[in-house]
């Protein structure tokens, strides 16, 4: 054998154990505690969540994503996107896996605070498990910032004052506080924008819920002369979307990571059900209309991850993943909707049944086709970076 | 005090076990995994241990295995062991009960234990007899099917025994070989921090010269049960389903059906 040849695709040890211990914890844990609940609940309620938590942080399986100096597990994109895959084989794994079990990492931008910014915000969350939001989208459009956000953020003294609508702002219900971005400048495209903190009981903030397909809702923001601290400013003026776009790349690989999960489980109980289930005298599994799909599923989940993992290794690395973390989250959510739907299908009429995870996920791959960048602005941004100057017509 | 835990990297759960017909012996070729009936034992140690009731300083983790069983250790000191002993040489391969329990007893008396524990069974060889190999190269007492244990005084244990008739209370001076029933605890999971840590702890790889094994003892070759054939268990007959239209009737031919064999 060359000196030179492929090191292989075996995962390090301890991230495979990881994985397997995420995937045991997910199956003798949380499965049993959400086959128990009502189906049309929108998540795992209390006490049930509660307990399941005490559990997870016992076992150490608490915001595995933070960084460790704030208190979280510290892990790599590629770590993530492991541990995210084996984490999101259950019912409530959007829009975080564990449905909230593993804790909620605090909105990543969050991490550039500043020193009382960090211990205010980001540690109560890994601490407490706080709920928090994001908002960024508008009714304007939610795709093209630059020319879409019109909330402003005026300076007054020591005060900000925010002005303007903001959109599919999930959790803003229920959530302490949030990070939301608006314009301090309104001459100037992206440079423009700026993130604060924004805490929801704040007078001038009003929230209102926005019911959505899946057993979902996400919200819709208002703020007029909504004072807040100028001390909520995170980073700089200016700063707010190219603070967003450094974590991009780990967010849509993440997303990527949970469609995988979901198609493979989808798979595994389409399999097992085939094997079980005869019509007209055969079992299921010797029908060619149920292998094919099946096939093409499996295949397609390989390349799904190939994209995944090579997008989170180059993020690592401190390479340029955005082409690559555009392709896995377009891939990897498509082809997750699509095994969700065959499965669905070999299913029969079980596979729509509530009690099923498969019709629940459905609609939330659904989903997943639109948030953190829908399947086409990801091909437009791939052909951007194939055609240059030429795909933006100038 | 010292614990040992005896620990065997086995064919995951998910594949389908085997006997290579070529070499009588099973077929490792697919995924592997910690025996799990092993988390049951190295979950005893840990209570004990963080009881405090002994004044256990360290446990260890003890396998004899190919290159591979390593990822078992690993997985074992995640699960709390302080470090681990890997007892590994070609001229085991193929070693039968009596010759493992042997080589384990010789890498054990290096360690000199004040207890050894195991899990009652390995999901491959479903032997349950290895602990008293062990316990009887050792010179101690062998308990098996445990699921209750208790320090009673500072060196001995009170231990309840799972048996088919109920159950037994064994009072045992340490040092013993004890092999844990599952139903003994809830193993943890191993944590995110201690599985990122587990291959920073000391691992001690040693051969059967090492430990002083008389190779005329060992392997294939020196094993006194030789694997001949296997044969699958005879198919089961179909059962009958009756569908349930109309569930007076369905109880009618259930009842009828169990009168029949004279089972009610």
């Amino acid at each position: 054998m060359s000196d030179h040849s492929f090191s292989g695709f075996e995962l390090p040890d301890e991230l495979r154990m990881l994985s397997e211990a995420l995937r045991d914890f997910v199956r003798n844990e949380i499965l049993p505690v959400e086959a128990a609940l009502d189906p049309t609940l929108r998540a795992i309620p209390q006490p049930q969540l509660g307990e399941l938590q005490a559990k997870a942080r016992t076992a150490g399986f608490w915001c595995m994503d933070a960084p460790v100096e704030f208190g979280g597990g510290g892990l790599s994109t590629f770590e993530m996107a492991v541990v995210w895959e084996a984490a999101s084989r259950h019912r409530y794994t959007f829009p975080t896996p564990g449905g909230g079990v593993i804790g909620y990492s605090p909105p990543v931008v969050l991490y550039r605070g500043n020193e009382e910014q960090i211990e205010k915000y980001v540690k109560p969350v890994i601490e407490k498990g706080l709920i928090t939001f994001t908002a960024i989208s508008e009714p304007t459009g939610g795709s093209d910032p630059a020319r879409a956000l019109r909330t402003t953020a005026r300076r007054d003294g020591d005060k900000y004052i925010l002005n303007g609508r903001k959109m599919w702002a999930t959790n803003a219900d229920e959530a302490d506080f949030g990070v939301v971005y608006a314009r301090t400048d309104t001459a100037t495209g992206r440079s423009g924008i700026s993130a604060f903190v924004v805490e929801t009981n704040t007078p001038g903030m009003h929230v209102s819920k926005v019911p959505v397909m899946r057993n979902h809702w996400t919200t819709e923001v208002e703020f007029n002369d909504c004072e807040i601290p100028a001390a909520n400013l995170i980073g700089d003026e200016g700063e707010g979307f190219a603070l967003a776009q450094k974590w991009m790349v780990r967010g849509r690989v993440m997303l990527a990571a949970q469609a995988l999960g979901v198609a493979e489980e989808s798979v595994r109980m389409a399999a097992e059900w085939s094997k079980e289930r005869e019509t007209f005298g055969a079992l299921l599994a010797t029908r060619q209309g149920v292998q094919f799909p099946l096939a093409d599923s499996l295949v397609e989940i390989e390349a799904a991850r190939a994209l995944a993992w090579k997008a989170a290794w180059k993020d690592d690395q401190g390479q340029d993943a955005r082409v690559d973390a555009s392709m896995a989250k377009l891939f990897a959510s498509e082809m997750g909707f699509n095994t969700v739907d065959r499965c669905i299908q070999i299913f029969g009429g079980m596979g729509t049944a509530k009690e099923m995870n498969l019709e629940h996920w459905f609609r939330d791959l659904r989903t997943m086709r639109i948030v953190e960048g829908a399947s086409e602005i990801q091909r437009y941004l791939i052909a951007r970076d194939l055609l240059g100057a030429a795909a933006t017509g100038r | 005090m010292k614990i040992c835990v005896l620990v065997k990297e086995v064919p995951d759960a998910a594949v389908q076990k085997r006997i290579d017909p070529a070499t009588g012996r099973m077929d490792r070729s697919g995924e592997k995994n910690l025996n799990p009936y092993d988390t049951h034992a190295i979950e005893a140690a840990m209570q004990l241990k963080e009881s405090g009731a002994l004044p256990i300083e360290e446990i260890v983790a003890v396998s004899m295995g190919p290159e591979s069983a390593v990822r078992a250790l690993h997985k074992a000191v995640s699960l709390g062991a302080d470090r681990s002993v890997h007892l590994t040489d070609a001229a085991l391969a193929g070693s039968d009960v009596a010759a493992t329990g042997y080589a384990l007893a010789q890498t054990l008396k290096r360690e000199n234990p004040d207890l050894v524990l195991l899990g009652q069974q390995s999901d491959d060889g479903e032997c349950y007899t290895i602990g008293a190999v062990v316990a009887d190269h050792l010179g101690m007492p062998s308990l098996t099917q445990v699921i209750k244990m208790d320090v009673e005084g500072g060196n001995s244990l009170r231990a309840e025994r799972q048996a088919e008739y109920g159950y037994d209370t064994v009072q045992v001076s340490l040092p013993a070989v004890i092999s844990v029933g599952d139903a003994i605890n809830e193993p943890r999971y191993p944590s995110l921090k201690a599985i990122m840590g587990a291959k920073k702890k000391q691992l001690d790889t040693v051969s059967a010269a090492d430990v002083a094994i008389d190779a005329s003892k060992v392997g294939g070759d020196h094993s006194a049960a030789q694997w001949t054939g296997s044969k699958e268990p005879p198919k089961k007959a179909p059962g009958r389903i009756i569908e349930d239209e109309d569930t007076a009737q369905t109880v009618e031919q259930i009842v009828a059906w169990l009168d029949e064999r004279k089972l009610i």
